[in-house]
């Protein structure tokens, strides 16, 4: 039986401060399936860097575990590390080499052959910029490169902290055509960072939604736009609201009356023949019948700012 | 072997590596200009080596800038990593710390072995040109005192090892060059201003100044600075690698 729920990523209860007295990170559980594109989403200061951070071994939690390819991470858990590509933040990156030196320096500590180097400058569109000095470079062509070194390895799992920063517009889609072929023909785990669920959500498949160091949300891409259809209402307006809502309730319509307009808790798409040809045949005029959906968006920060505010 | 040919690789282009060589000509060159420009009062007295003295000048003006230029080739070659913010990078790689750390030191040292020894092929290729060029000076006429000269080499290295590895520490914890380097300037500064006071010795940045005016006979290996300098490396070797390997976050 083929194991669906292999588990890439897991952290379980991380906490982390630091400073005494103060979390960053509150009771983590990180859940990320094999192949799966993980959107990490969350406000500046939400504790996105510092999660990564303590997935690559940089911080140790002070409470809680983190288990890569189902192996618990330990100070000693270097090897594991050849199967990762990480880009933390802004890309490291040596200004005055070239960035060919650059990909060099990494390729030979992790053994890499010289041919992948080439290789991987043509992925991220760098190659005739190979020769030139980093300090030289634009801040999109840095972050080209700080990706090519984290493709370097051809690795398992990639973990991006928002790499589409300083992107320009045909950057974002190249990047996010190459992971989502990436992931797709190589199999390749991904989870990657970002403010905006906009820039992601034609990419990811599961979301996770940090605020104040806490998970808010996590699921499948799936799961959150459910979330988003429950949220949203039909708005109804007639020459008798009054009249309007005593129909509806007792034609078990769940209705509430909104700042302007009449609210119906929207189900599905039939609903809204039943309510207009209820009213009609009552006598009521309809002023207005409107189906609001909310954008995931709005979705995305009803969730952050239910807890945003104390 | 990989990892010590990146940090060369990463030396490329950098202050860092024209220091180590223009550092080590720097006293070389001042040397000869005074030998050129006032060549009598230079002249030996009938039968006295002239290496000698020429030795001692190079030994002395090793003592008071080599251990400053050293300060710096080590503030500088970690300011490198420090630039580019690749710690967060490299402790993300299939290596240990301990890896990092250990070739990171090997590498310092064999730059700093590399200067030393740069400067000392200056030196002695200088007075040899003064050989050729001004006869009177006599350095043709006489045997370079080699025995002499390996000896200060050799307490000269073993002096400066503690000064090293506490340097690579401050290095390593400090992104600013100015501060890592401003403090090694000072220890070295008390322990040249301090260099006669008998206690000195138990203080690392005075070793390099007690080979002044170095003599054969008043070897250095044989009194107990040997053995206050391994105590020394020994202790900063483990109080920096285990800081560096379990506090240092990058
Ligand atoms: N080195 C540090 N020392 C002290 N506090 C820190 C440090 N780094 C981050 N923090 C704090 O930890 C919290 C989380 O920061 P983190 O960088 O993880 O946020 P983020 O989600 O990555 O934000 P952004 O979207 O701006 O990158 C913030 O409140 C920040 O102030
Ligand atoms: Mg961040």
């Amino acid at each position: 039986m083929q194991n669906t729920e292999e588990l890439i990523i897991e952290t379980s209860h991380v906490s982390f401060g630091f400073s005494k007295g103060q979390n960053a990170l509150n009771d983590v559980n990180l859940q990320i399936p094999k192949g799966a594109i993980y959107g990490f989403l969350g406000p500046n200061g939400a504790g996105k860097t510092t999660t990564i951070r303590i997935l690559l071994n940089l911080l140790k939690p002070s409470n809680g575990y983190v288990n890569l390819f189902g192996k618990r991470v330990t100070g000693t858990s270097n090897n594991l590390f050849s199967r990762i590509g990480s880009l933390i933040e802004t890309p490291s990156l040596y200004e005055h080499l070239t960035g060919l030196d650059n990909l060099l320096i990494t390729a030979n500590i992790r053994n890499i052959p010289k041919s992948r180097v080439t290789e991987v400058l043509e992925i991220v569109g760098l190659s005739s910029y190979g020769g030139m000095h980093v300090k030289k470079y634009s801040l999109g062509m840095k972050q080209r490169l700080g990706l090519a070194i984290a493709l370097l390895p051809s690795p398992d799992l990639l973990i991006l902290d928002e790499p589409t920063n300083g992107l320009d517009p045909t950057g974002i889609i190249e990047i996010r055509e190459l992971l989502l072929l990436l992931c797709k023909e190589r199999g390749v785990t991904i989870l990657i960072s970002s403010h905006l669920l906009a820039e992601i959500e034609k990419l990811v498949s599961h979301v996770g939604i940090l605020n104040q160091g806490k998970m808010l949300f996590q699921g499948s891409f799936k799961n959150l736009q459910q979330i988003r259809e429950e949220k949203s209402i039909i708005e109804i307006d007639t020459d008798q609201n009054d009249r309007a809502i005593n129909l509806l309730l007792e034609n078990n319509h769940p209705v509430s009356q909104g700042k302007e307009f009449l609210e119906v808790k929207f189900l599905n798409i039939c609903q809204l023949s039943a309510i207009t040809s209820l009213l009609v045949i009552a006598g009521l005029a309809i002023y207005r019948m409107q189906l609001i959906e909310s954008s995931l968006e709005q979705t995305f920060l009803s969730i952050i700012n239910k807890t945003g505010q104390p | 072997m990989k990892l010590f040919y990146t940090e060369l690789i990463k030396l490329k282009n950098t202050f860092a590596f024209w220091l180590t060589i223009m550092g080590a000509l720097f006293m070389p060159l001042l040397l000869l200009s005074a030998y050129l420009l006032s060549t009598k009062e230079f002249v030996p007295a009938p039968g006295v080596n002239p290496w000698y003295e020429y030795l001692l000048r190079t030994f002395n003006g090793s003592c008071l800038f080599s251990t400053g230029f050293i300060s710096l080739i080590i503030g500088l070659i970690l300011n490198v990593e420090h630039k580019a913010h690749s710690w967060k990078h490299l402790f993300t790689l299939p290596v240990s710390r301990g890896k990092v750390y250990l070739v990171k030191l090997t590498f310092i040292f064999a730059t700093i072995i590399t200067f030393i020894v740069l400067y000392f092929v200056f030196a002695v290729s200088i007075g040899q040109f003064l050989g050729t060029g001004k006869p009177e000076l006599k350095f043709s006429e006489f045997d370079i005192p080699n025995v002499y000269m390996f000896k200060f080499l050799l307490d000269f290295f073993v002096s400066i090892i503690p000064m090293v590895v506490i340097q690579y520490w401050i290095s390593l914890r400090i992104e600013n060059l100015v501060t890592s380097l401003g403090l090694g300037l000072l220890g070295l500064l008390v322990g040249l201003l301090f260099k006669n006071w008998p206690h000195i010795v138990y203080f690392p940045y005075a070793m390099p100044f007690q080979m002044w005016n170095y003599q054969l006979s008043k070897s250095f290996v044989s009194q107990n600075f040997f053995w206050i300098n391994i105590a020394y490396t020994l202790l900063f070797l483990a109080l920096s690698y285990h800081d560096f390997t379990r506090r240092f976050r990058g």
